[in-house]
C-alpha cells in the first residue's frame, strides 16, 4: 500500500520508536516519583521538552505537554477566555477572531467557549491577492475588543500557508492574544514562534512521525493561564495527569527530526507527482492552490466530474491511500467547508482528493501512485 | 538469608507499573506498521486502526460489566476521565442541581475538579473517613439533598489502599436518583469491578496502573437507566460520540485492552499471591521494628498495598537512605510537596504517625526474595536512623 494520507497521521519512524522503547520497557518510572526510576523518567521528559522547544524556537519552560493537538487548541482558546474573564476584560463587544479554514478542533472549541463566555466568534473569510492571503479581512475583523486571534500556520486540507506573522502583528496592535494551530506545520515549513509573534502554538506528534496520544502547547513566557485539567502539579500545574513518558520522548525525537528535515526533497516529489498527473490526465484534473504558498507535501487535486469518495475507494483497490479532507470529519459525506472557504465551487470540492506525502515517501511510490490514480479512473 | 535481588527493588506499583511484555507485544505493530488514523474511513490504514479500536472497546466493555460497547470513552488517563466525569456531569446537569458529594481522601484528580466546581459557585460536600479510611454510608446518605447531582467515591485509595463499598454506594445512589462516579484508577485489574452490578454510572480507568502504557485511559459512561449526560471538555472532530475529540491513541488503546484482559484473567491468583507477599512483608517488618503501625483498614485493602507508619523516623530521610528500594511516602502526583499527605491527615492520626508514612506497592513482578530484601533493608535502616536520632538528642 502506498500511503499518501500523511496529513491524517504518519508512521512512527524506527528512530522515534527506538527512542521510546526503553520507556515502554525497563524505564517505566513515573516522572513525578522521587526515586531513581522516577528521576530517569523526569530527565527524559525534560530532555524531550528541550527538543520540542528548540524545534520551534521556544524555551523549554514554554512547552506544556498534553494528549493531542485538539487538547492544546481547546486549552489555548478556553484559557484565553478564562483569563479575560478573570481580568474583568469581558464586555458586550468582546470577540475572538478565527479564520474560515481553521481545523474543526479550533472551530468547535471557539464556538463552545465563545458561547460559554458570551463572546462573539468572528470568522474571517479567505481572500487572495496576487497569490497570497489578503490580510485586509483580518484588519477589518480585529478591533479593540478582540481578545484572541486564532490563525493556523498551515491548513490541513489545502496546505495553504497563512501569513501568521502579519496577522499576529495586527492582533498585537490591539492587545489581543494570538493562538496559532501549528499541527500541520512542523516538518513542512520552518517554525519560529518568536518570529511568528504568537502567544500560543500547538503541536501534535503523530503529524510528524511521532506517536499518537501526545501533543504540546507553547505558551509564551509571562502568559498566566489557568489549568485545563485539574488534579496534580504536573506540567507546572497547567496540565495534570501522569506524564506519558514514552510519548513525550518520542515526540521530542520526532520534533527534532522534523525541524531538521529537508523539505525541498518532499516538494520535488510532490511536483513530480503533479507533473505526472498533468501529463497523464491532462485537463481531466486540476491541481488546486498550486499558485498559493502551500506546504511542500500536499497535493489537492480536482478530478473533474468525479465523486471524490468513490474515486478513493477505487484508489484503495489500486493500493493507494489518500483522503477527501480532514480525517477528523471524514465519514461525513458533506462537502468540505474548508475547500469551499478556499474558493472552490461545490462540484469542484466534491471531486477533490488530498494527497499528502511525507519525508518517508519515495520516488518509486510516486510513480506507482500515478499508475494507481490512472487505473482507478478507468 | 535473602537471595540476591536486582536493585533498585521497585515497590511503587501505585505510582505506575511497567508495561507487561505481553501488552507491549500486542500494541507494538500499531506504531510503525499499522499506524492509521482510526477516523480515516477512506482507506485500509484507517480501517485497520478503527477495527483495532473497536475490538479494544468491546473487550474493555465486557471486562468491566458494561452493558454496551458505546459506554467506553477513551481518554488520555484517569485524570482526564475524572475531570470529564465530574465537571462534565455537573455542567450537563446544571438544571437538576449544583451539589456534588465526594470524600476527603480522594486523589487530587477528583478533589481539584471538586474545588474548581466550588470556585464556579457550585456546592461540594467532602465526606470524612474513619481511622480505617472508610466512609460512613449513613453520613453519605445524610449528605444527599434534592439538588445533589453526583456522588464520586474512589474504589481503592492510592495511598492507603482501602476499598470503599462501591456496590452499597451504588445502590444508595440509585435509590436516591443521584449519579455515581468512581475513580477506579487503582482498583481496575486488581479487584472485581462490574459497572452493572455495582450501580456505577461513571467510572475512570488508567492503563498505566495495570501494566498498560502511560497516556491512555477510559471513562465508562452509562447509556441507559439512566442515560448519563456529560458536557465534553474537548471539542473538535467529534470523536468518541462527541464526548472526547482528538485523534485516538491506537497503540495505547490496544495496549490498555490487552492489559486489562490479562489483569482480569489473572486476578484471583495474583490477588492471593500479593496478599501473601504483603502479609510476609508486614510480618518481617513487625518482627524487626518497634513502633510500627499499619494505616488503613486491615483487610479491606488492595492486595498489593501495605501502608505503615514508622515512629521516630523522618520518611524523607528514610526513603533517601534506602536508595535501593523504589518507594514513596505518598501519591506521586504530590510527591514534591513537604506537607503531610491529605489522605493521612484525614485519618485523624497523631502527629507521629502522620509524619512517618511509608507506602509499599507490590505488584506483578514483585518476588518473595524482593520482599525479604526490602524488609531487611528497612529494618536495618530504621534501626540506624533511630540510633542516630538518639545520639543527636544526647550530644
Amino acid at each position: 500500500m502506498i500511503y499518501f494520507d500523511n496529513n491524517a497521521t504518519t508512521a512512527v519512524t524506527p528512530a522515534v520508536f527506538d527512542a521510546m522503547l526503553p520507556f515502554l520497557k525497563e524505564q517505566y518510572g513515573n516522572p513525578s516519583s522521587i526515586h531513581q526510576l522516577g528521576n530517569q523518567a523526569r530527565v527524559a521528559v525534560e530532555q524531550a521538552r528541550g527538543r520540542v522547544a528548540k524545534a520551534i524556537g521556544a524555551r523549554s519552560s514554554e512547552i506544556t505537554f498534553c494528549a493531542s493537538g485538539t487538547e492544546a487548541g481547546n486549552f489555548a482558546i478556553a484559557a484565553a477566555l478564562q483569563q479575560a474573564k478573570l481580568a474583568g476584560k469581558l464586555n458586550a463587544d468582546s470577540n475572538i477572531v478565527i479564520t474560515a479554514i481553521e481545523h474543526p478542533a479550533v472551530k468547535a472549541a471557539a464556538a463552545w467557549f465563545g458561547k460559554l463566555y458570551d463572546v462573539t466568534v468572528r470568522v474571517v473569510p479567505m481572500h487572495f491577492d496576487n497569490g497570497a492571503v489578503s490580510p485586509a479581512p483580518f484588519a477589518d475583523a480585529i478591533d479593540a475588543n478582540t481578545l484572541l486571534v486564532s490563525v493556523m500556520l498551515a491548513n490541513n486540507e489545502s496546505g495553504l500557508i497563512l501569513p501568521v506573522a502579519e496577522i499576529a502583528a495586527l492582533a498585537k496592535s490591539v492587545g489581543a492574544l494570538v493562538y496559532c494551530d501549528g499541527v500541520q506545520a512542523l516538518g513542512k515549513v520552518p517554525v519560529d514562534v518568536k518570529k511568528l509573534g504568537v502567544d500560543m502554538f500547538s503541536l501534535s506528534a503523530h503529524k510528524f512521525h511521532g506517536p499518537k496520544g501526545i501533543g504540546a502547547l507553547f505558551c509564551k513566557r509571562g502568559l498566566k493561564l489557568p489549568a485545563m485539567l485539574h488534579g496534580g502539579s504536573q506540567e507546572s500545574g497547567r496540565r495534570a495527569g501522569t506524564e506519558n513518558t514514552p510519548g513525550i520522548v518520542g515526540m521530542g525525537v520526532a520534533a527534532e527530526r522534523a525541524a531538521a528535515c529537508d523539505t525541498v526533497v518532499i516538494a520535488a516529489l510532490r511536483d513530480t507527482f503533479e507533473q505526472g498527473l498533468r501529463e497523464r490526465l491532462g485537463d481531466k484534473i486540476h491541481v488546486n492552490f498550486a499558485d498559493l504558498p502551500r506546504t511542500p507535501n500536499i497535493s489537492s487535486v480536482q478530478f473533474k466530474g468525479a465523486d471524490g469518495n468513490l474515486l478513493l475507494i477505487m484508489m484503495d483497490q489500486q493500493g493507494l491511500c489518500a483522503s477527501t479532507g480532514s480525517a477528523c470529519s471524514s465519514g461525513s459525506l458533506s462537502v468540505s467547508p474548508v475547500l469551499l472557504a478556499m474558493g472552490l465551487r461545490e462540484a469542484e470540492a466534491k471531486g477533490t482528493i488530498r494527497f499528502s506525502l511525507s519525508r518517508l515517501t519515495t520516488r518509486d511510490e510516486v510513480d506507482r501512485a500515478l499508475d494507481a490514480v490512472v487505473a482507478a479512473l478507468k | 538469608m535473602t537471595q540476591a535481588v536486582k536493585t533498585p527493588v521497585y515497590l511503587d506499583y501505585h505510582a505506575t507499573t511497567p508495561v507487561d511484555p505481553r501488552v507491549f507485544e500486542a500494541m507494538q505493530r500499531y506504531f510503525c506498521a499499522e499506524f492509521g488514523n482510526a477516523a480515516s474511513s477512506e482507506h485500509r490504514f484507517g480501517w485497520v486502526a478503527e477495527s483495532a479500536v473497536k475490538q479494544a472497546r468491546q473487550r474493555i466493555a465486557s471486562l468491566i460489566g458494561a452493558q454496551r460497547v458505546a459506554e467506553i470513552i477513551f481518554t488520555s488517563g484517569a485524570t482526564e476521565s475524572n475531570n470529564l466525569a465530574i465537571l462534565g456531569a455537573m455542567r450537563a446537569n446544571a438544571h437538576k442541581g449544583d451539589h456534588l458529594i465526594s470524600v476527603v481522601t480522594e486523589h487530587k484528580a477528583v478533589l481539584d475538579p471538586c474545588h474548581w466546581w466550588r470556585q464556579q459557585g457550585g456546592r461540594v460536600t467532602l465526606l470524612p473517613v474513619a481511622e480505617d479510611g472508610l466512609i460512613d454510608l449513613a453520613a453519605l446518605e445524610a449528605a444527599i439533598d434534592e439538588r445533589t447531582v453526583l456522588i464520586s467515591v474512589m474504589a481503592a485509595n492510592n495511598e492507603i489502599g482501602v476499598l470503599q463499598d462501591i456496590a452499597a454506594i451504588g445502590a444508595l445512589a440509585k435509590q436516591r436518583g443521584v449519579l455515581f462516579h468512581s475513580d477506579a484508577a487503582q482498583a481496575a485489574g486488581k479487584i472485581p469491578l462490574d459497572m452493572e452490578a455495582m450501580g456505577l454510572d461513571l467510572c475512570s480507568f488508567s492503563a498505566h496502573k495495570f501494566y498498560g502504557p502511560k497516556g491512555v485511559g477510559a471513562l465508562y459512561v452509562r447509556r441507559r437507566n439512566p442515560r448519563v449526560r456529560l458536557a465534553p471538555l474537548l471539542f473538535g472532530g467529534g470523536h468518541e460520540q462527541g464526548l472526547r475529540s482528538g485523534t485516538l491513541n491506537v497503540p495505547g488503546i490496544v495496549g490498555m485492552a490487552e492489559a486489562l484482559a490479562l489483569a482480569v484473567a489473572e486476578m484471583d491468583e495474583e490477588a492471593a499471591r500479593l496478599t501473601a507477599l504483603r502479609e510476609r512483608l508486614w510480618r518481617h517488618l513487625a518482627a524487626g521494628l518497634e513502633d510500627l503501625t499499619l494505616n488503613g483498614h486491615k483487610t479491606k485493602r488492595l492486595p498489593g498495598n501495605l501502608h505503615v507508619s514508622v515512629a521516630d523516623v523522618e520518611p524523607e530521610k528514610l526513603l533517601t537512605a534506602v536508595k535501593d528500594l523504589a518507594l514513596s511516602s505518598r501519591s506521586a502526583c504530590t510527591s514534591a510537596s513537604q506537607e503531610p499527605s491529605h489522605v493521612m491527615a484525614a485519618l485523624g492520626l497523631d502527629e507521629q504517625r502522620l509524619q512517618a508514612a511509608v507506602r509499599f506497592g507490590l505488584g506483578r513482578f514483585t518476588s518473595e526474595a524482593e520482599v525479604d530484601y526490602a524488609a531487611a533493608r528497612m529494618v536495618s535502616m530504621v534501626a540506624q536512623l533511630r540510633r542516630e536520632n538518639t545520639v543527636a538528642q544526647h550530644s
